[in-house]
């Protein structure tokens, strides 16, 4: 596990990129005004406002967050605002009963954790917050304890040596705090190594998840009293992640990819220690989650097929949940996001490359949708692109997942944009709403996403196939899906196509132009790491051994592959660069640092090439606000259309020529 | 590090700025009588700027005499040519004219238009405020030309090094205004380095230093009242200087949030060294160029083979390949 877990966090660190929008709430009052003139940059990028939607228990009440203000109604009352939170972050929402509504708050200022309940009640037709308190601890909602409206079990995080545990304490939401922490009132004891208590249906404690070296380690005490145990470890290079136990605790399930090469679904038994059943493997994708019945029970699983969340059941009930959903939004990618206690009312996220997200709420016996709020209403009437996945066959027989935006106008010809996403290693594009790929599309390219080797979601040896490819089979694999667009969609114009990454991507996009300069017209880098020696001088990395060697897995050892790692680092074959680059940086960049870009850009200026350099001032490795994504795209839209729609009529004609030629 | 060349628009918008409130200035004198307040500053300003006048005298007279020293020196014409070559460069730079207008005349001028509108002698500040506002414009001036001739000084000692001291390129930019930072040599008694960085912070500087193993150990800034010291040794950033080799450490960056202050060396080779080449050619042909941060690097050596054959005439670099 610990392996892999390092290599995703690293992949994760050199991915962020423009799509880091997403994270953080862009305050952007224009964007949210209605949709009346030609969409705006700011349209596509402005984070959606919906966030933590939430069903309560008996169905009846929802409860979101829109921008910064806490909304809460149904259908029949509409939805009021009840409460606004002003600097302090909402991490999550969740009703305790169907009037207590607990938010757990972190503040952005002093990074303090807290929860925040409320009781609402319906007064004159609208929800009012009657009363309120705020616990200051740090941890989360363990148990919501259906049967009690004012209890929940709390797990109040507490560092212990180097390990990070866990404490439970039941907790009166409208009770004074601190005596209610005392360490006396500690549900749990002598679990020092104990991060997560896996919860059953008997809601005892018999088995808990520890962290070793980011490795997990399953803890026991059978008979629910007396010492814990640690009874197993999970292996190296491992996924592991328990997600529930079974009523008699005998049966822990999981996410495992330790005896297949797919992440399952796997039942684990505790008395041997060991996985006894594959519950559910996917022939290509890995399992995103288990899905559980209200008695414990796992009765199906979600993962990811072509981009888009599915599910599998194996029992007849699971059906009875998602198939009415699925009939109702026949192209729309559906997530259940919570359910009523009796299950009658569900809660759906629905979006398509064309949607960009809706709330709504579903009464499966009155077969009823009702919808909640839309996350990006300014784009309502806007017409979005459509995106079709392809499959594609790389040289060496792997089959790599693309996804094709066609621009919503497209015309007889059409440039394209291949966009290698970041990582490389265990990050993946998938076909759900992208403000990048939706304004490229917007400005009339079809936009290529691929999800080459080394890529999550797909398996382990599709991941490790990524390690030390940089340059090579994760190019080939861009390469290929590129002509296999151009065969299979004759309006994309050969003539006419780039290649723009972030991060690894930009990478992947210097030097695909630099290996294919016949295949791609031009190349954009944001963030773009050019010399893969550099990658070993950040602090961190000379710092920390473990880091270092993830890093070796990945790139090459520069102390034994130091002439590769020189051979396919832009910077050290600019002079074979024949095609115009667009070189962008953040300058507070802390992952790849700027120093990437600047190499370059002298290396290029010895060479009398001039390339599009753009510094962006307090930018790191990606956008907080939408303004600074526009430093970005204002320029780079310009440097596309300037190379690849040189000239809209001479274009035009072009296509005019090709038809007529046999 | 920025250099100066990073982002354009950062020179050119506080010119514009200042162009455009000058013709605020004049057209607001042209159209109102001055206040009796803006009368009060403009005694202080006459004042202010015959100070100014008697900084600049001190600024000449010791700019001739690190000139008439260095005059006197027995250096190789080459070398001198060269180094009279970059000291007029430092000087048309550091223009003393623009100096004044842009660190006392224009502050003193959109301090005095503030009052355009007070009326009355209660509306004025007093005097003594006055004076000590123009005194830190002063201050700021004084300390410029201070700077100016620290570079035209350390420019002229790069060209006689004893045998066992190296030069070392120092890339410094810190959030701190002026500020001063110690380097010490390790195991040696004295030979640290000790500079001083102007106002904006940013120090860009090529210096001799003897040759040996440093340790950066603080930085530090006068406050009213006292002085503030961030001490450094906890990151133990160190770096060694070889003798008669011109050695890259790094960029040092110091950055100040409001909680918290960071101090952190950067491998900034592309930056620090494209800016060498812009300000100091002359020394850089000379010595060697080695990376005193980390060697395994191999940019700098890249970077310089590929530099030297792009200079190189046509023909010559056809041969070299």
């Amino acid at each position: 596990m610990s392996e892999r877990l390092l290599i995703l966090l690293l992949a994760i660190c050199l991915s962020a990129a423009a799509a880091a929008t997403e994270a953080e709430p862009l305050a952007d009052g224009n964007a949210v005004a209605e949709q009346t003139a030609e969409p705006t940059f700011a349209d596509f990028f402005a984070s959606g406002i919906i966030r933590h939607a939430t069903l309560s228990p008996s169905g009846h009440y929802v409860a979101y967050l829109s921008d910064r203000r806490l909304m809460v109604g149904n259908a029949e009352l509409g939805y009021f605002s009840v409460w606004t939170f002003g600097s302090i972050r909402v991490r999550d929402l969740s009703w305790s009963s169907d009037n207590v509504l607990i938010a757990s708050l972190r503040s952005s200022r002093s990074g303090e954790s807290s929860i925040f309940a409320m009781e609402i009640d319906v007064v004159d037709g609208e929800p009012v917050i009657q009363r309120h308190n705020q616990h200051i601890a740090d941890g989360f909602i363990w148990d919501l304890l259906s049967d009690e409206d004012e209890w929940v079990i709390f797990a109040r995080v507490r560092e212990h040596d180097e390990t990070v545990a866990t404490d439970l304490f039941r907790i009166d939401l409208f009770g004074d705090t601190f005596p209610q922490f005392r360490s006396s009132r500690r549900l749990n004891r002598g679990t020092d190594h104990i991060f997560y208590f896996l919860p059953n249906p008997g809601e005892n404690f018999v088995l808990g998840i520890g962290f070793q070296d980011r490795r997990p380690q399953l803890w026991s005490r059978p008979k629910g009293r007396g010492r814990w145990d640690n009874i197993w470890s999970a292996p190296v290079e491992a996924t592991f992640e328990p997600m529930r136990a079974s009523a008699d605790n005998k049966i822990v399930w999981a996410l495992s990819d330790i005896d297949t090469d797919r992440v399952a679904a796997v039942a684990f038994d505790v008395d041997s220690a060991q996985i006894s059943e594959v519950l559910f493997e996917h022939p290509r994708n890995d399992v995103h989650s288990i899905l559980f019945s209200d008695d414990g029970e796992p009765i199906g699983v979600s993962y990811f097929s072509e981009g888009v969340l599915r599910y599998e059941f194996f029992a007849e009930e699971g059906l009875d949940y998602v198939s009415p959903l699925e009939a109702r939004f026949p192209d729309e990618g559906v997530v259940v996001t919570g359910s009523s206690d009796d299950d009658q009312r569900l809660l759906a996220y629905v979006s398509s490359p064309q949607n960009p997200g809706e709330i709504h709420l579903c009464d499966l016996a009155s077969d009823d949708c009702s919808m909640v709020a839309e996350t990006r209403p300014w784009l309502a009437n806007v017409r979005l692109a459509e995106t079709t996945a392809m499959q594609v066959e790389s040289t060496d027989d792997l089959i790599i997942d693309t996804f094709l935006t066609m621009p919503a106008d497209a015309g007889p010809s059409v440039p394209l944009i291949a966009m290698p996403h970041g990582g490389p290693i265990g990050v993946s594009d998938n076909q759900y709403y992208s403000g990048d790929v939706q304004w490229l599309a917007h400005n009339g390219y079809a936009v290529l996403q691929v999800n080459y080797r080394g890529s999550s979601g797909y398996g382990r040896a599709f991941l490790t196939a990524g390690l030390r490819e940089w340059g090579r089979g994760i190019e080939e694999d861009v390469e290929a899906a590129v002509e296999h667009a151009l065969r299979e969609y004759p309006m994309l114009d050969r003539n006419r196509v780039g290649i723009y990454g972030s991060s690894y991507g930009g990478y992947s996009a210097l030097m695909s132009v630099l290996e294919r300069p016949d295949l791609f017209q031009c190349a954009a880098a944001f963030a773009g790491v050019t010399d893969l020696t550099l990658l070993f001088n950040r602090p961190e990395v000379r710092h920390n051994e473990q880091l270092r060697r993830v890093l070796v897995d990945m790139v090459g050892d520069p102390d034994i592959d130091y002439e590769e790692l020189v051979e396919y680092s832009p910077v050290y074959r600019y002079e074979e660069f024949s095609r115009p680059l667009f070189i962008a940086h953040g300058n507070s960049d802390s992952i790849v640092d700027v120093e990437h870009s600047w190499r370059l850009r002298i290396m290029l200026n010895l060479a009398g090439k001039r390339p599009e350099f753009v510094v962006i001032d307090n930018v790191g490795h990606g956008f907080d606000y939408v303004q600074e994504a526009a430093e970005l795209y204002d320029p780079l839209i310009e440097f596309l259309d300037r190379h690849l729609k040189p000239d809209e009529q001479a274009v035009e004609e072009s296509a005019k020529a090709g038809e007529e030629t046999p | 590090m920025n250099s100066p060349t990073t982002n354009p628009v950062r020179a050119f918008v506080p010119a514009a700025i200042a162009i455009a409130a000058s013709s605020l200035f004049l057209s607001t004198a042209v159209a109102q009588e001055d206040t009796a307040c803006q009368r009060r500053v403009d005694s202080i300003k006459e004042q202010t700027l015959r100070f100014a006048e008697g900084v600049e005298e001190r600024h000449d007279r010791e700019l001739s005499s690190i000139l008439s020293s260095y005059e006197r020196r027995n250096v190789d014409p080459v070398y001198r040519a060269a180094a009279e070559a970059s000291v007029s460069r430092i000087l048309e730079r550091n223009d003393v004219e623009e100096m004044r207008t842009s660190l006392i005349e224009r502050p003193i001028e959109e301090y005095r238009y503030t009052f355009r509108n007070a009326s009355n002698a209660n509306a004025c500040p007093p005097a003594r405020w006055i004076r000590g506002f123009f005194r830190a414009y002063l201050n700021h001036y004084e300390l410029s030309l201070e700077t100016v001739r620290d570079e035209v000084s350390n420019r002229l000692s790069l060209d006689q090094l004893q045998s066992d001291e190296g030069l070392l390129i120092v890339a410094y930019d810190s959030d701190w205004g002026a500020n001063t930072v110690s380097i010490n040599r390790l195991g040696a008694m004295g030979g640290g380095i000790r500079f001083t960085a102007p106002l904006d912070g940013q120090l860009f500087r090529i210096m001799p230093a003897k040759a040996g193993e440093y340790r950066w150990e603080e930085i530090s800034k006068d406050v009213m009242g006292g002085r503030r010291v961030l001490v450094l040794d906890k990151v133990d950033l160190r770096f060694t200087v070889e003798a008669g080799r011109i050695n890259y450490i790094g960029a040092f960056l110091v950055n100040e949030s409001p909680r918290y202050m960071t101090a952190s060396m950067h491998q900034r080779t592309s930056m620090v060294m494209s800016q060498a080449f812009d300000l100091y050619p002359e020394v850089l042909s000379r010595f060697e160029i080695v990376n005193a941060v980390d060697p395994d690097d191999p940019f700098l050596p890249f970077y310089l083979a590929e530099h030297q054959r792009a200079a190189m005439p046509t023909e010559m670099h056809n041969d070299a390949q």
